[in-house]
């Protein structure tokens, strides 16, 4: 089960100093839009470095979740601290990824360009983009694979590349928590080992990665962790912990059948 | 053959107006045709005029500063008003642009007939289609008139005010370039990086409001949004570089200004026409036709290549997209 919260230190000599044992610490979140409750007191801490899924059905507020972390939709009630501070979005420490259909892919603006907008935080207001931050995010481009493809505009990209192209802006933004919204939907088989072989390489570098995800069956292959929301938190802890029948039926309801689940799941 | 005393006074002035007005709405209409917020353009080009009478019977002028407070104040109230009727009637937003806009508008011309706004120019006629030919550049002798500040100053007011607000425009566009970008392209990722999108996109609007104030004389309330519009989407067909697309909007504008005030000037007398022709129509229909090319002949986007190439690649219609609020 989660371990249970921890009270944050809020000592005058601590207050400026990051901690780095607790990325993310989430207590009592609610959110609703309009009267209907999307998320409802839920509790979260992140691992120090590591894999952690958010899963749930359809409207669960998976996406909300991590919208409601960064403050992008508006809270009802609750308290988001990020390395035992009130979460600043300018700091830069923690990137974030968009659902790939909430962008205007038609947009006319290049891969690369697209990448360089991660660095856009430290390049500051009213400067502009400078070849050394475009070499940068050239860089980041080539991490994931799409060096040649730079120069492209990004609607010309396949769903995959895109994805691909996201995770390079969230890669040169170089955060230390990266929340993801469904990085691995709807994309083929490359950019998938692309995606994945990243996200275990920012485990491996310390870095803690947050990623929305519907696939159940793949869950245990690529996360350590796992979340499973449908409005409150059902259950959170160690991926094999999490996704037991009796957790899966609450989830999705108890008609929900158990297909692949039922092998990774390790009942008590 | 052009008398050049003729040229200073009467066309120069109202090129000029003209040409300034296309150039900042356009430039400013790159970036609301890319955030889908064509129609705020057009909400805000028709809420000055209600802005504009209210200060004109508060202060009892036309002045820049009057025009300018009271057309912001109004564009301000229209998007609170448009946010407002969304969510109470909870109507789709284009609904709720397109009733405000009306409404305020019509408020406009019923102050504007009730009060004594005509006598000073301020009428019905000149507020639905402005009137470059009013803009007159009374005692300009000749060439080194333009070189002169002294003489400059005495440029007429509209044109000043506009020259004005189009340094300010470009100023806007270059320190805000990449923040515009951001906010445009994925305003949630802005957010996350602590770039608030939403007060871009107010900074837009106001921008927006001021290039519509400033271009009332010129080209109206009506014909404002052609300015907006015509020469970003005419420039959105033909490049998918965004630094590429405000360069090529700011060229269509600038021929379309032009152009358009060429046709109106010279084409009644050359094609012995019984009628003149008003400066700000022939700019604006000069504007549409740039767009109707490009729509047409856009050598990758345009409707000949797209059907040369068969579906493949197809994308959405870019010129279209006006009443998509978001």
């Amino acid at each position: 089960m989660a371990p249970p919260l921890q009270p944050v230190e809020g000592g005058v000599g601590l207050r400026h100093r990051l901690d780095p044992e607790r990325p993310l610490a989430v207590s009592g979140l609610s959110v609703a839009y309009h009267d209907r409750p999307v998320l409802w007191n839920v509790d979260f801490v992140a691992p120090r470095s590591g894999l952690v899924a958010i899963l749930g059905p359809n409207g669960a507020g998976k996406s909300t979740f991590l919208k409601a972390v960064l403050g992008l939709v508006p809270a009802l009630a609750g308290e988001i601290r990020s390395f035992g501070r009130p979460l600043d979005r300018r700091s830069g420490l923690v990137a974030y990824v968009p659902q790939r259909s909430s962008v205007d892919w038609e947009f006319p603006i290049t891969a690369l360009e697209v990448v360089a907008m991660g660095l856009y935080h430290r390049i500051g207001w009213f400067r502009p983009v400078r070849r050394r931050h475009l070499e940068a995010a050239r860089a980041q481009l080539d991490r994931v694979g799409l060096a040649d493809l730079a120069d492209r505009q990004i609607g010309q990209l396949s769903g995959g590349q895109q994805q691909r192209v996201f995770l390079a802006r969230a890669l040169a933004q170089d955060a230390r928590l990266y929340l993801l919204d469904e990085p691995l939907a709807g994309i083929d088989a490359a950019s998938e080992r692309v995606v994945i072989g990243l996200m275990r390489e920012l485990a491996a570098a310390g870095r803690t990665v947050i990623a929305v995800h519907h696939d159940l069956e793949s869950v245990a292959d690529v996360f350590d962790r796992a979340m499973l929301l449908n409005v409150r938190r059902i259950a959170e802890g160690p991926v094999a912990e999490v996704l037991t029948a009796g957790n899966l039926a609450r989830a999705y309801g108890s008609a929900f059948r158990l297909g692949g689940p039922v092998a990774v799941a390790s009942p008590g | 053959m052009i008398d050049l005393r003729d040229f200073l006074e009467i066309d120069l002035p109202a090129l000029a107006t003209g040409t300034l007005a296309a150039l900042a709405c356009g430039l400013l209409g790159n970036f609301l045709l890319l955030q889908r917020r064509s129609l705020l353009g057009d909400a805000v080009s028709h809420v000055v005029l209600p802005g504009i009478v209210i200060a004109f019977l508060l202060t009892g002028s036309v002045g820049t500063w009057p025009m300018m407070l009271g057309g912001g104040a109004a564009a301000v109230a229209s998007v609170l008003l448009i946010d407002l009727v969304q969510r109470a009637a909870r109507i789709e937003p284009g609904a709720a642009m397109g009733m405000v806009l009306t409404t305020l508008f019509a408020l406009g011309v019923v102050l504007l007939e009730q009060s004594g706004a005509r006598a000073v120019h301020l009428d019905v006629q000149h507020a639905l289609m402005g009137s470059l030919e009013g803009i007159v550049w009374l005692g300009a002798r000749d060439a080194s008139d333009l070189l002169d500040p002294a003489r400059l100053a005495t440029l007429p007011e509209p044109l000043l005010r506009l020259a004005f607000v189009t340094v300010g425009v470009l100023l806007f566009l270059l320190l805000l370039r990449k923040e515009l970008a951001i906010a445009s392209f994925d305003p949630d990722h802005a957010r996350s990086l602590g770039i608030p999108a939403r007060g871009i996109g107010q900074l837009l609007l106001l921008a927006s409001a001021a290039a519509a104030v400033a271009s009332f004389d010129a080209v109206g309330a009506i014909l404002t949004i052609a300015m907006f519009v015509c020469p970003p989407a005419t420039a959105r067909m033909l490049t998918d570089r965004l630094s590429m697309q405000i360069g090529l909007s700011a060229l269509a504008a600038v021929l379309a200004g032009v152009l358009g005030y060429g046709l109106a000037a010279w084409a009644p007398l050359a094609l012995g026409l019984e009628r003149g022709l008003g400066a700000a129509g022939t700019i604006a229909v000069v504007a549409g036709g740039f767009l109707a090319l490009s729509i047409l002949f856009a050598p990758r986007y345009g409707a000949l290549a797209r059907a040369r190439a068969g579906s493949s690649g197809a994308r959405g219609d870019v010129g279209g997209e006006a009443g998509a609020g978001r």
